[in-house]
């Protein structure tokens, strides 16, 4: 027991000290200050028909719980989901596996430490919203279980279902990519809509719903104005002049409700359980047989190396960097390891455009712009991720490589785009072109600079998804970088410039 | 045709790695020796331009790599300790790319990496994907880009990891081949590797190097200071670590043979012996203060 707590403590430790821990930490510090504006600030974060609680322990305590649990269903997610995969990258994990520490141990070790570091983050900003309390003064007395109640009954169940999740993402072999980001980023989508659409406490995923239908109540028979119904959102709401307040004394344990966070919490640890039986630490799935076939062959006597009387042909640099065949090598890259399924609904998607009305193109336009996703987002991260960046930085200029690599991807993103393309330029839509390929311009230049600070796919993942999913699928202003509901060339051209300024500027840097 | 390191150090942080360094080198096969953390990997990473010096320079030809990294990197060839494929190509495909990387004519490149896949014994298996090799095919792929564009300046760090005892032979005999028009540095803890092929030896530790000679010249500066002695019990083993640098212990029917490096006479039953390049490694390594 006290070598598996241990093992957690360890676990715990080693995502405490990496640097997204921290942004996170410092996020959350930033968002503290964020969402509990002064009364005059002229917005809100939390939509109660324009009225908002009295900033005391019970609001703030509720408001962070709800806060937590949204952001870090998603932000948690993709901090945590390939913890598991990490140790295969490291090559811990044959270390691990030929000790006595049992697989399910090793598991069930990963969803705890995924589960406190996601405590830590939410303690971190319930102490800040508690300062928050302090500063803004509406109400300086602090009731700890204001605070803690909400966080038990609501943050500690869900956390622990999303821990499960990251688990379960990391084991199941075609959710530990691209692909499994998106289906997750699809899952939080629904399970917010089935959370706020059936406002009942068994489908409540977030637990939020207590919460949120308490504080409308109660806003509701303060002002007679508000609808219960259509009261409760997250956003940024602008407000004019001093915002109206009424006192929220928190919420109360209920039975029913205590009941279904821990069939929650029991779901969750029913999904480790089902995670480690899955889990295969040797796995080497389709690549087994051959390496063995392999060896047969290297032992053969008849072979070996440098056995043959082969004279090299001198070579050398011809002076001119082979761009072309560069972009061409890198085009195959990029294009190389997806299922067949991938390819298909390329040429589909290449091709429906052509055959389609013009106004339901412009409806599932944007699904085809989830496909590529993997290749922007490898952009500036696949040398790191098979380990040959001291080839490449060894071989060739960083600035011709990124030339290449931008170059690679718009191209594969305009062919992706071909039908879409064609369909503008036969109906007369030039704008609609024009913004499309300087939509694409954007991607491509996002998916390049973030791949290079972060180092990670992740991150330009993420805020692709949401950013696709406010703009191209929901048309919010100035997000639709597609151009399809309007159009914003010059902000998307200027933001890319920007974009490759900071990247020239960080190169600038390293060389220095 | 030669390297010159002028004066070079590296620091990280509060860290230096390699410090105040100056050395010159012309074509031939250099060695490079020392323990782990004595700086070796950092002055590769500086030499194959993927570092660039704190203070100092290094020239190649003449050229400052640090201001102009393309002059060397059309003639360099580098094999990292550690490094990936992608697993998703073929050996041909993998090698175009390392290929476009370098700049080389696409025909002339196609040729050159057959002919080093045929030299490798990996030509049978050039339409398999990378990600089913195994770790010693991994490594001769790892030659391979090394080799693509005919190098001037060859930094081969640890290359014989995972090539079985005849494939380590024949590599150092491909490296032979190479370098008289070449300058190689290779970094291995096989000391016997150093010893059958290096005309140099670089003995690096603490971020300085603290010798250049021919191997024979390193063995002879311990001749007269290698001893052996033959002891009874573990008791008098443990008394003489103690007190001396020991480069060897084996148990033989007549009692515990013990090599024991050091100016003076350690033990009254002790005779001196002809001294290793491995002997001479540790006298010089723990000479200076490890």
């Amino acid at each position: 027991m006290a070598n598996y707590l241990q093992i957690i403590r360890l676990n715990v430790t080693r995502h405490i000290r990496s640097s997204s821990f921290m942004l996170v930490v410092a996020l959350s510090i930033f968002l503290s200050y964020f969402c509990v504006p002064s009364a005059k600030s002229g917005y809100e974060v939390f939509y109660i028909g324009g009225v908002r609680g009295i900033y005391n322990s019970a609001w703030l305590g509720g408001m962070v719980a709800m806060l937590s649990t949204l952001l870090l269903w998603l932000f948690g997610f993709f901090m945590f989901r390939n913890k598991l995969s990490e140790d295969k990258e490291i090559k811990v994990t044959p270390l691990i596996h030929t000790t006595p520490f049992k697989k399910s141990y090793y598991v069930f070790s990963h969803f705890l430490a995924n589960f406190i570091v996601l405590n830590i983050i939410t303690i971190f900003l319930i102490i800040s919203f508690m300062i928050m309390q302090e500063v803004r003064g509406e109400d300086q007395l602090i009731h700890f279980r204001d605070y803690l109640l909400p966080y038990f009954l609501v943050v500690l169940p869900s956390i622990s279902f999303l821990s499960s999740l990251t688990i379960l993402f990391d084991i199941i072999p075609f959710l530990r990519g691209t692909l499994g980001n998106i289906i997750y980023f699809f899952i939080w989508l629904l399970l917010s809509v089935i959370t706020v659409a059936n406002p009942n406490h068994l489908w409540d995923f977030y637990g939020m719903h207590l919460i949120m239908n308490d504080m409308a109540t109660v806003a509701a028979s303060n002002y007679h104005f508000i609808e219960v119904s259509k009261a409760g959102s997250f956003g940024y709401y602008p407000i004019e002049g001093a915002i109206q307040t009424f006192n929220w004394d928190g919420i109360s344990i209920e039975g029913k409700l205590v009941i279904t966070r821990i069939i929650w919490m029991t779901l969750s640890i029913i999904i480790v359980l089902l995670a480690s039986f899955i889990f295969k630490p040797f796995s080497n799935s389709k690549q087994k047989k051959t390496v063995q076939q392999n060896h047969m062959n290297e032992t053969n006597p008849q072979t070996t190396l440098f056995d043959k009387n082969i004279t090299l042909t001198p070579i050398s640099s011809n002076g001119n960097w082979q761009l072309f065949n560069l972009i061409k090598a890198e085009i195959l890259i990029m294009l190389r390891g997806f299922s067949k399924w991938w390819y298909l609904l390329l040429i589909v998607g290449i091709l429906l455009p052509i055959f389609t009305p013009f106004n339901l193109i412009k409806l599932w336009l944007p699904l085809l712009m989830i496909l590529p996703l993997p290749i922007w987002s490898q952009m500036e991260t696949r040398e790191k991720e098979h380990s040959i960046e001291a080839f490449i930085k060894s071989s060739c200029s960083p600035v011709i490589k990124w030339v290449s690599v931008w170059i690679g991807a718009f191209i594969i993103s305009n062919i992706i785009s071909l039908g879409a393309l064609i369909t503008f330029i036969r109906l007369g839509h030039f704008n609609l072109l024009i913004y499309w390929v300087i939509g694409l311009v954007f991607i491509c230049t996002l998916g390049l600079v973030l791949g290079n600070f972060s180092k990670s796919k992740r991150l330009f993942e993420i805020i692709y998804l949401i950013l696709w999913y406010l703009g191209p699928m929901n048309s919010i202003p100035y997000f639709d970088f597609l151009g399809l509901s309007k159009g914003y060339p010059t902000f998307y051209l200027g933001l890319s410039i920007i974009l490759l300024v900071l990247l020239f500027l960080r190169f600038k840097r390293l060389i220095k | 045709m030669t390297l010159q390191i002028k004066n070079v150090s590296k620091q990280f942080s509060n860290k230096i790695a390699v410090k105040d360094l100056t050395i010159d080198l012309s074509p031939g096969i250099y060695g490079l020796l020392g323990p782990n953390g004595a700086g070796k990997s950092t002055l590769f990473k500086m030499l194959s331009t993927i570092e660039t010096p704190s203070k100092g320079e290094i020239l190649w030809k003449g050229n400052n790599i640090a201001k102009n990294p393309g002059k060397l990197r059309k003639e360099l060839g580098y094999l990292p300790q550690d490094f990936g494929v992608y697993p998703n190509m073929n050996a041909i495909e993998f090698l175009d790319y390392m290929a476009a990387l370098k700049g080389l004519p696409k025909d002339f490149a196609r040729k050159r990496i057959n002919e080093l896949l045929e030299a490798l014994n990996l030509s049978q298996h050039r339409k398999r994907l990378l990600g089913t090799y195994s770790g010693g095919m991994k490594q001769r792929i790892g030659i391979a880009q090394a080799l693509l564009n005919d190098p001037k300046l060859l930094i081969v760090d640890e290359p014989t990891v995972g090539l079985d005892p005849e494939e380590r032979m024949r590599f150092q005999n491909l490296l032979s081949n190479l370098s008289t028009n070449s300058v190689i540095i290779l970094s291995t803890h096989i000391v016997s590797d150093v010893e059958a092929i290096a005309s140099k030896i670089l003995l690096m530790n603490h971020g300085e190097i603290l010798f250049k000679e021919n191997p024979q010249k390193l063995i002879t500066s311990v001749n007269g200071k290698t001893w052996e002695v033959i002891l009874s019990s573990q008791a008098e083993v443990s008394m003489l670590k103690k007190e001396f640098l020991i480069s060897r212990i084996y148990h033989e029917p007549n009692g515990i043979h013990v090599r024991i490096i050091c100016d003076r006479l350690p033990h009254q039953n002790a005779r001196t012996i002809n001294a290793s390049l491995e002997d001479a490694y540790l006298y010089k390594i723990h000479s200076k203060g490890v």
